[in-house]
Parts: C-alpha cells; sequence; structure tokens
C-alpha cells in the first residue's frame, strides 16, 4: 500500500504562473531583471573605461560599436533599465520607511515610476542628440 | 538531510538565541540601501555627463575624465556599483538557484565584481595620472608614433639632434 506523503511531487510556492499579472507584481520583477541587465551592463562599462585608458587606437572600436545601430538600440534599452531601476529603487526606499503601503498609493507610485522612466528615457536621448551624440 | 529534519535538531537554546538569518542578513540588506543611496546622485551626475559629452571625441572625452574631481566621482560610481551588482544579483540567485551550482555561482559574481571594480578603478587612475597621453593629441603624429615607442627614447632623440645642429651651426663638427 503506497504511503500518502511518499515522492509525488507538489507544486512549490510561489507558483506564480497561476495569478494574473498586475502593476505590482510587473514592477517588481522588472526591479530585478533590470538589476541584473544594469550588472551586466556595468561590464561595458568597464570595458570602456579600459579602452578609454588604454588609447585612442583600443577606443576607437569602441566608440565605433556604441555607434553602430545595435550599439545604439543596446544603449537606449540600458537607458530605459536604468531609469526603471532607479525610480524603482527610490520607491522602494520610501517603502523602507514604512510609507506608501495604502493600495491606492502603491498603484499611484507604481504608474509613477512608469512614467518617469519613459520621460527620463526619452529625455535623455533628446539631451544627447542636441549635445551632438 | 532534507532541511525540515535540521530544522528539529536545534535544541531549544539554539532557538531562543536564535541565530540565524535575521542577525547576518540585515548587515547585506543595509549595505544593499546604503549602496543604492549613493548610487542615486553619482549615476545621475554620470548619466548627466556622458550626455554632456555626447559629441565629444577622444582627446575631449579624455580631457574631462582627467580632471580630479571626475576621477574621485569615476571611482566613486564603481565602488557603490560593483557593492551593490554583487548584493542585488546574489540575492536573486538565492531565490531562483536551488542546486549545488548557486553557492559556486554566487562566489562567481562576488569575485566578478572585485576583478570589474579593480580593472575599472586602475583603468580610472592610468587616465588621471597619465601625463603624456594628454597631450598627444595636439603634438604632431610622428612624435606620437615615437612617444609609443618609448615616451623617452623620442626626447633623447629629438634633444640630440638639435644638439647635432646647433653643433654645426656654431662650426664644432
Amino acid at each position: 500500500m503506497p504511503s500518502p506523503t511518499t515522492t509525488r511531487p507538489r507544486p512549490l510556492s510561489p507558483n506564480v504562473q497561476i495569478y494574473r499579472p498586475q502593476l505590482t507584481s510587473v514592477l517588481s520583477i522588472l526591479n530585478r531583471i533590470t538589476g541584473v541587465l544594469l550588472s551586466v551592463s556595468a561590464v561595458f562599462l568597464v570595458v570602456w573605461l579600459v579602452a578609454a585608458a588604454r588609447g585612442p587606437q583600443t577606443y576607437a572600436p569602441v566608440q565605433e560599436a556604441i555607434a553602430s545601430w545595435i550599439g545604439r538600440i543596446a544603449l537606449f534599452g540600458a537607458t530605459f533599465a536604468f531609469f526603471l531601476h532607479l525610480c524603482g529603487g527610490i520607491r522602494h526606499l520610501v517603502w523602507d520607511t514604512v510609507h506608501g503601503f495604502e493600495l491606492r498609493t502603491i498603484y499611484i507610485s507604481g504608474w509613477s515610476v512608469v512614467a518617469a522612466s519613459v520621460v527620463l528615457t526619452v529625455a535623455a536621448w533628446i539631451a544627447s542628440a542636441s549635445m551632438g551624440g | 538531510m532534507d532541511p525540515q529534519n535540521m530544522q528539529n535538531m536545534r535544541s531549544p537554546l539554539a532557538r531562543a538565541i536564535g541565530l540565524g538569518s535575521a542577525k547576518e542578513g540585515v548587515a547585506s540588506w543595509w549595505a544593499q540601501r546604503v549602496s543604492a543611496v549613493a548610487l542615486v546622485p553619482l549615476t545621475l551626475w554620470f548619466a548627466a555627463s556622458i550626455i554632456a559629452n555626447s559629441g565629444s571625441d577622444y582627446a575631449t572625452f579624455i580631457v574631462w575624465l582627467r580632471t580630479p574631481l571626475t576621477a574621485i566621482l569615476m571611482i566613486l560610481l564603481l565602488i557603490a556599483l560593483f557593492y551593490h551588482s554583487a548584493l542585488g544579483p546574489q540575492v536573486v540567485i538565492e531565490d531562483y538557484v536551488h542546486s549545488a551550482t548557486k553557492f559556486a555561482a554566487v562566489i562567481a559574481v562576488r569575485l566578478g565584481c572585485s576583478a570589474l571594480l579593480t580593472a575599472g578603478v586602475v583603468a580610472v587612475l592610468r587616465i588621471t595620472l597619465s601625463v603624456e597621453r594628454s597631450d598627444a593629441h595636439t603634438q604632431n603624429p610622428a612624435t606620437r608614433l615615437a612617444q609609443r615607442i618609448h615616451p623617452r627614447r623620442i626626447e633623447r632623440v629629438l634633444v640630440h639632434s638639435d644638439d647635432e645642429r646647433a653643433g654645426r651651426q656654431c662650426g664644432v663638427r
């Protein structure tokens, strides 16, 4: 007779796939995803600095890569990831002071994070273009 | 041994003292917040500087990076960034990786961040403390080429040829 407690694979919490995505949960996971993406971007920051330190010959191909279409798309993505993580991070720091936990406030701050990230990303690229980038 | 049994094997004293994640976990949690607070002004300064330097060529960019304030802020940014980048992904790994690779992955992230931080700081210092390279763009291409062979050698050659010319003019040789 099989024991009822033996090895039948049970779903482990948090089985997120059964939940409908909400602003709160989407922003929560996006904060992690953008954080990991920015850590990867930090590798390229160091590559860029090391290339600059080695001289114009080494810097030129890096500059070319940044100016290429793939480079620009990656940089645009990194800019948006940066502002989303920055705004999301500030929202988390406010939460750490035990403020803003009412459902209404959480949705206001959540949409503010989305709006601010979009506006700041577009503003940064317009400013960069006006500087001759 | 599964975690459930290990839990039961703790003595009542151990449970009362409460040694566990609630102690050391707080330090890591605080470090993540402190580095986050430091990163707000530092990353905004960096983004603004990059935007301001958008159209700059290599020489202009290096002149900006060579100023002491830029170098200081850049190194502070790298320290805060890689501190934050070591702690953040570690939490992500600990939450989602439940195999033997978890430990290896956390160590790899930590060591990777240390290596990248060191490489970045050395690069900034090389740019800030180098004297010859900053003037390279103002000199003629021949001098620049020779400097890459050895900065001192070209100086010697130039001084020597000047002496020769002067000597010839004075009729010494």
